[in-house]
Order: C-alpha cells, then sequence, then structure tokens
C-alpha cells in the first residue's frame, strides 16, 4: 500500500487538526468536567492521524 | 468522479465522528448491571456493587448502650476491613459508607479514621477526616491521594460523631448483625472522662472482651465500600489510565484512514490507467 503525502497539503490539513484538537478539548470538558492522562494520550496520537486523513481527503480535490 | 468520491468520503468521515461521540457517552454503563447501592459522587466510568456489610434490616437498633457510655465518656468503635484484590486493572476503593442512624441526635460534626493492623489490633493511625458527606443514615466519606485504602491490605477505621468543646468522640453507627466478610470482629477504645484507656476496658480491646460492650450488639460495624472501575481519572500521579475509549476511536480512526488511502489509491490508479 502507497501511502500518498504532500507537504503543503499536510500542513494545512495538520491546521486543522489542531482547529479540530481544540474543539475536542472542549467537549470533553463540557461532558466530563475535567482532563486526564488518557485524554492528552489520545489526542497527541489523534491529531497526526487526523492530519493525515484530512490530507488525503484534499488530495482527492487536488487536480 | 474524484469530487464525488471525496464527497461520499467526507460523509462517511462525519457519520464516523459522529457515531464515536456517541458511542463515548453511551458505553460507560452498557453491558453491566446497574449498582446496587448509591455510589459516591466521583468521577466512575463504572461503578461496581459495592463491598462489606449489605444492608440486610437486621441491624441492631438500640445502639444507645452499645456506643455511648455517657456524658464525660465515650467509646471510639473500630472496625476492621480487607477489600480482596480484584484481579483487574483500573479499580479503586472510592469511599466509604458508615451505615446508621443518629439516634442522639446530631453532633457538631463526623470525623473517619483510618489505621493499620498491628496483630490483630488497630496500631497506628494512617489518617482522620471530617470532610464528611451525610445523607439520611449514611456517612460518608470519599478517598483522595492523600489517603486511599489499597487492596489485600488490611486497615481499621472508625466513624465517630464529635462533640464539642472537648472533642469527645462518640460513635453511633448502628451494626450489622450477620456479616462475616470482615474478619476480626470489632475493637473498643474507652474515654472515661480523659484520656484513652481505663479501668472498664483497656486501650483497643476486642469488643467481646469489654465487660459492658460485651453482649451489647452484634460484633462488627456495618459499614460499605464503594469501588469504582477507572475511577478517579484525574491528572495526579496515582491516576489509573484507561484507553478503552480513546482506543476505540483511534482504531476507528485508523481504520478510516487506511480505507481512504486505499480508495485514493484505487482512484488514482483507475485515472492513469
Amino acid at each position: 500500500m502507497q501511502f500518498p503525502f504532500d507537504k503543503a497539503l499536510f500542513d494545512k490539513a495538520f491546521w486543522a487538526a489542531i482547529i479540530l484538537a481544540i474543539i475536542g478539548w472542549v467537549i470533553i470538558y463540557l461532558i466530563w468536567g475535567e482532563y486526564t492522562t488518557s485524554d492528552i494520550i489520545g489526542m497527541i496520537v489523534a491529531v497526526p492521524i487526523m492530519a493525515y486523513l484530512i490530507q488525503t481527503l484534499m488530495l482527492f480535490n487536488k487536480k | 468522479m474524484m469530487k464525488k468520491v471525496s464527497k461520499i468520503l467526507n460523509l462517511l468521515l462525519l457519520t464516523c465522528v459522529a457515531s464515536a461521540s456517541y458511542a463515548q457517552v453511551a458505553t460507560d454503563l452498557s453491558g453491566f448491571s446497574a449498582p446496587n447501592n448509591p455510589q459516591a459522587a466521583v468521577k466512575c466510568d463504572i461503578a461496581l456493587p459495592s463491598w462489606g456489610f449489605a444492608a440486610n434490616g437486621n441491624w441492631l437498633v438500640s445502639t444507645r448502650n452499645a456506643n455511648f457510655v455517657g456524658p464525660g465518656a465515650s467509646v471510639e468503635l473500630c472496625q476492621d476491613f480487607n477489600v480482596p484484590a480484584p484481579g483487574v486493572s483500573g479499580q479503586q476503593i472510592v469511599s466509604i459508607d458508615y451505615i446508621g442512624q443518629q439516634v442522639f441526635g446530631v453532633t457538631d460534626f463526623y470525623e473517619s479514621r483510618f489505621f493499620d493492623q498491628v496483630g490483630t489490633s488497630p496500631g497506628a493511625q494512617l489518617y482522620a477526616s471530617t470532610t464528611i458527606v451525610s445523607a439520611g443514615g449514611l456517612r460518608t466519606l470519599e478517598f483522595t491521594n492523600a489517603f486511599r485504602p489499597a487492596f489485600g491490605v488490611t486497615y481499621w477505621t472508625s466513624g465517630c460523631g464529635v462533640n464539642q468543646p472537648n472533642q469527645n468522640c462518640t460513635c453511633r453507627w448502628e451494626w450489622d448483625g450477620t456479616g462475616t466478610g470482615f474478619g476480626t470482629a470489632a475493637h473498643v477504645r474507652y474515654q472515661p472522662a480523659g484520656g484513652w484507656g481505663g479501668a472498664a476496658c483497656p486501650y483497643w480491646t476486642p469488643k467481646a472482651s469489654c465487660a459492658f460492650l460485651a453482649n451489647a450488639g452484634p460484633p462488627e460495624q456495618a459499614l460499605r465500600l464503594n469501588i469504582c472501575r477507572n475511577a478517579q481519572l484525574r491528572l495526579d500521579p496515582n491516576s489509573v489510565p484507561t484507553m478503552t475509549q480513546w482506543g476505540l476511536f483511534l482504531f476507528g480512526l485508523v481504520l478510516v484512514t487506511l480505507g481512504i488511502v486505499t480508495v485514493y489509491n484505487i482512484s488514482r490508479k483507475k485515472a492513469t490507467a
């Protein structure tokens, strides 16, 4: 399996993932009222994966 | 073509994120029966059934003679407990309930004490707290990281109503007549208008050996220890890490990513063919 990668798109996607992460932090706090160790670990792992996912989606639209 | 695929994938992604959010809320207690006791107001992923003497309607009602000797003198009754290790990680003892009624009226405040065990008696005091939540016949202490009983270790505890200004500790809790789970029967220390210990019964003596208490009520105090799974997940050194919900989310995220990469590769091949 080939993993497509476009650095310029990934940079944009990474910022989008960061914004999603901030929204996620707010939602976590609203629902559970606290942050846990697993939230930090989970978010650190999830952000790059989400950024790559968004980058791949953006590749579909790239000519 | 590519844009259509992109739209479909975006829709799928939104569906996944929405369902993952719902799953985080919905799976808290799924698959487990509801606990049969009131739980302390702590953050628990799953509140497990409590451990200790169950309420069976057979408590000693006339606790006056058993638990209080009279003005200027008092007794402190101490009960041991040892919660077996659950064999499953991510569980903590989160609170203790002292079960009883205030048959002598409301005291100035309540105090819970914990001791280690020396031989078969209470030893050194490990912890004391007056942060007790009262609700009906329950006095509940929520453990913090300052002190939290460990599984498989024997502790002794006393729950006291404290009267000022002399700080006389008068234990007024009801006692369960049928429990056998706590091992050693209750111990008592007697305060005859002064320091602990006296002629009536020695310091921390078994209740059965203390003359005026020997036949007063069942041998053990009604206690309840509440246990949670994945409890107290706060940012502190003793937090119990769990990746249950995050693990599911990440697993789904990786699957979706791999799926989209696969679709992208296939579409690229078709486009270049």
